[in-house]
């Protein structure tokens, strides 16, 4: 061959090659639902994070939704107040736990400034308040630790977080933090928790490891502003009471007698509302579904953000684990949120929820009591709060779901769809250890919007 | 391995040889996983596309293990590398896998398929058909700003897993340069089934619609240059075969 063959013939061969990957790439691939298509009416029951994001997705592929809400406001258990400090105060969700997930980039799309939530903690035990380097040197409490750890390994019983923890040997006078750390933090106390769920969360946790929180907006405006398309399809105020799915439409029926009718409708509503037959269905749910409920908790959760003329906690505090009715405290206005006002938020969960709870307006007295002992003068630093208790709302009753023993398959259960007509999602359905937050609400809004799609 | 001792004696008549290739994955199924990313996240302008480009390398030897009826074998190492990034609102977000295969290709020469090609000379013996048995391994990645993604504190996102695939392809010796004998070649390669091991989750955050990791009838279809350097002889198929007739 002489050299202008070659160089011919390279040129050539080099062409081809060069272009063969635009050719090939330019050959249409499949769409997610290419071949399926779907021209019904969704109806979305509920208009919490779940059912907010599945009605967002519906609408961008051009489905007939609308949503209906029981209460007076969309967001479910996403709610926030602006009056108390230079920041909102988020009474319901606060945090973003990880950043791995379509919750995560929906805040990154808005443009809203995220702070990373670093620990602080500090543990109020034998008499005082200690750091955690300093908590560390007690035994007891290192032991605690220890325990807490050893779930990974977990191997035994589905019994109580509390059982779990006695049988491990925690010493009584760290028990309060081992209930802060796990049962309230659940959602519920300790001796409620069951040991499969906490594990379940465990092994297949996914979103990430680290915390997030908004520095001057809040979680529920960056839901308006990015699902604003859908906004106008919700409709508030209407108590979906009865459904009947036994003909080929789905008729729905408020409180108020008006109806309405669907190809599909997805359940987003809390577990209460399900569990204590708010809703009348026709045929009745089956029995698999039912029993399932039960598995599943939901304890009252009550937030209550006060605020202080200054610090009265340890300027270094984030994360505060008292032993009073009230498990855990956080310093909202910590990690950079604000540098004019002091607020400290008190959580508690499933028992001594109901306890706070049926104090009424002694309540705050009895959570500055509590906090005297831990600071020292708390009360007379105190200025104002606001309280939120979820167990309180007609429509909600609970803070979020969360394990107990013997819970099995339930959640798997809850969220098959009935018959291809009536759709579950909603934290409580989340089935890969993301429920009690509001990335594993999205995706199950995902779930259920796939599984109609999908055919 | 047993191959590649037997292969040690044999290797001063062994031709090394390098191939330079491009891959175009077709599964429909793991272009869902990527899909469902991007359906989750309508907000995000620049998609992630799924996985389809694939470049990389394979390096084998070639020998002759039947002089008459030009069959030749070809152990060959390959890698090959298929991904898909996308950056929005600062985030930088790439996924992929790495493929690595050890195979033993079987090429034939036409002059030992097809008698009618006996006289057609030097055309006849520069085309072949190849059938390659492999086993492949996968290594699935996901980055995040650059950085590989963390399954836990200290641990990186990593499940290597493996599978049996089979290609079918064709090849023509274009030309000889000094002692390197070019040879474009296009195969497809057929997997049965494919493994990527949590890379649902591992794209999407989650598994919540349940799909399979396992993508089965994965289609690979293959273009790649040929290089093959000639140890003892210089265009080896030109030379006269025992049985040839001119």
């Amino acid at each position: 061959m002489n050299r202008r063959k070659f160089i011919q013939q390279s040129t050539i061969s080099a062409a081809g090659m060069l272009l063969l990957p635009y050719f090939l790439s330019s050959c249409k691939k499949e769409a997610l639902f290419e071949g399926k298509s779907f021209a019904g009416k969704v109806i979305i029951v509920g208009a919490g994070a779940a059912g907010m994001y599945a009605a967002y997705l519906l609408h961008r592929q051009g489905v007939d939704v609308t949503i209906i809400e029981a209460s007076g406001k969309y967001g479910g258990r996403i709610r926030s107040q602006d009056l108390l400090a230079d920041f909102p105060i988020e009474l319901g969700t606060e945090k973003v736990r990880g950043e791995r997930s379509s919750f995560y980039d929906l805040l990154l799309a808005s443009g809203a400034e995220m702070l990373t939530s670093i620990p602080a903690n500090f543990y109020y035990f034998n008499g005082g308040l200690k750091s955690e380097i300093d908590a560390t040197e007690n035994t007891f409490f290192t032991g605690m630790k220890q325990i807490l750890i050893d779930i990974d390994d977990y191997s035994g019983a589905d019994v109580t977080a509390d059982s779990y923890g006695s049988s491990s040997g925690i010493s009584d006078n760290v028990k309060h933090i081992f209930n802060g750390l796990l049962g309230n933090e659940f959602g519920s106390s300790n001796t409620r928790l069951g040991m499969y769920g906490v594990r379940e969360v465990r092994e297949k946790w996914s979103a990430g490891s680290d915390e997030f929180i908004l520095k001057h907006k809040s979680l529920l405006s960056v839901f308006e502003e990015q699902f604003s398309e859908i906004i106008d399809k919700i409709i508030l105020d209407t108590q979906i009471t009865a459904i009947d799915y036994s003909g080929s439409k789905i008729a729905l029926t408020d409180s108020a007698g008006n109806s309405f009718e669907a190809d599909k409708v997805i359940m987003t509503v809390p577990l209460p509302v399900l569990k204590d037959g708010d809703i009348t269905f026709t045929p009745a749910l089956p029995v698999s579904h039912t029993s399932a409920y039960q598995k599943i908790g939901m304890d009252r959760g009550i937030k209550i953000a006060m605020r202080f003329d200054e610090n009265v906690w340890p300027e270094s505090a984030t994360h505060i684990y008292g032993n009073g009715y009230v498990p855990f405290f956080e310093v909202v206005s910590a990690n950079g949120r604000s540098s004019n006002d002091h607020v400290l938020t008190a959580f508690a969960n499933g028992e001594n929820a109901e306890y706070l709870s049926g104090l009424g307006d002694d309540m705050i007295t009895t959570i500055l009591a509590e906090l005297d002992t831990l600071f020292g003068d708390a009360s007379g630093h105190y200025i104002d709060h606001v309280m939120q208790d979820w167990g309180a709302e007609p429509f909600i009753r609970g803070a979020y779901s969360y394990p107990k023993p013997g819970i099995g398959n339930a959640r798997e259960v809850i969220a098959t769809n009935i018959q291809g007509k009536i759709y579950f999602a909603g934290e409580a359905t989340h089935t890969g250890g993301h429920f009690g937050t509001v990335h594993g609400a999205m995706e199950t809004g995902l779930r259920a919007v796939t599984e109609i799609l999908q055919g | 391995m047993l191959i590649g001792v037997l292969c040690i004696p044999h290797i001063s008549f062994a031709q090394p040889s390098v191939l330079f290739g491009y891959s175009n994955l077709r599964s429909p199924e793991l272009d869902k996983v990527i899909q469902l990313y991007n359906f989750s996240r309508p907000w995000q302008e620049n998609k992630l596309v799924p996985l389809m480009n694939g470049y990389g390398i394979n390096a084998g030897w070639f020998w002759k293990i039947q002089k008459a009826r030009q069959i030749h074998l070809l152990p060959e190492l390959g890698y090959m590398r298929f991904g898909t990034s996308a950056e929005n609102f600062d985030r930088s977000y790439a996924a992929g896998f790495h493929k690595f295969s050890v195979g033993v290709g079987l090429r034939f020469h036409p002059k030992s398929l097809i008698k009618t090609l006996q006289n057609a000379g030097v055309i006849g013996t520069r085309w072949f058909v190849s059938i390659v048995p492999a086993y492949s391994f996968y290594l699935p990645y996901v980055r995040i700003n650059k950085e590989a993604l963390m399954v836990s504190e200290n641990i990186k996102y990593r499940e290597l897993t493996s599978s049996f695939c089979l290609s079918l392809g064709t090849g023509y010796n274009v030309t000889s340069i000094g002692r390197f004998i070019i040879t474009p070649e296009i195969s497809a390669t057929w997997f049965p089934s494919m493994e990527l091991g949590n890379f649902i989750t591992a794209v999407n955050g989650h598994n919540i619609t349940g799909m399979s990791n396992k993508f089965s009838n994965v289609l690979f279809l293959n273009a790649g240059l040929r290089i093959t350097m000639v140890k003892l002889h210089s265009n080896w198929w030109d030379r006269p075969r025992e049985g040839d007739h001119g």
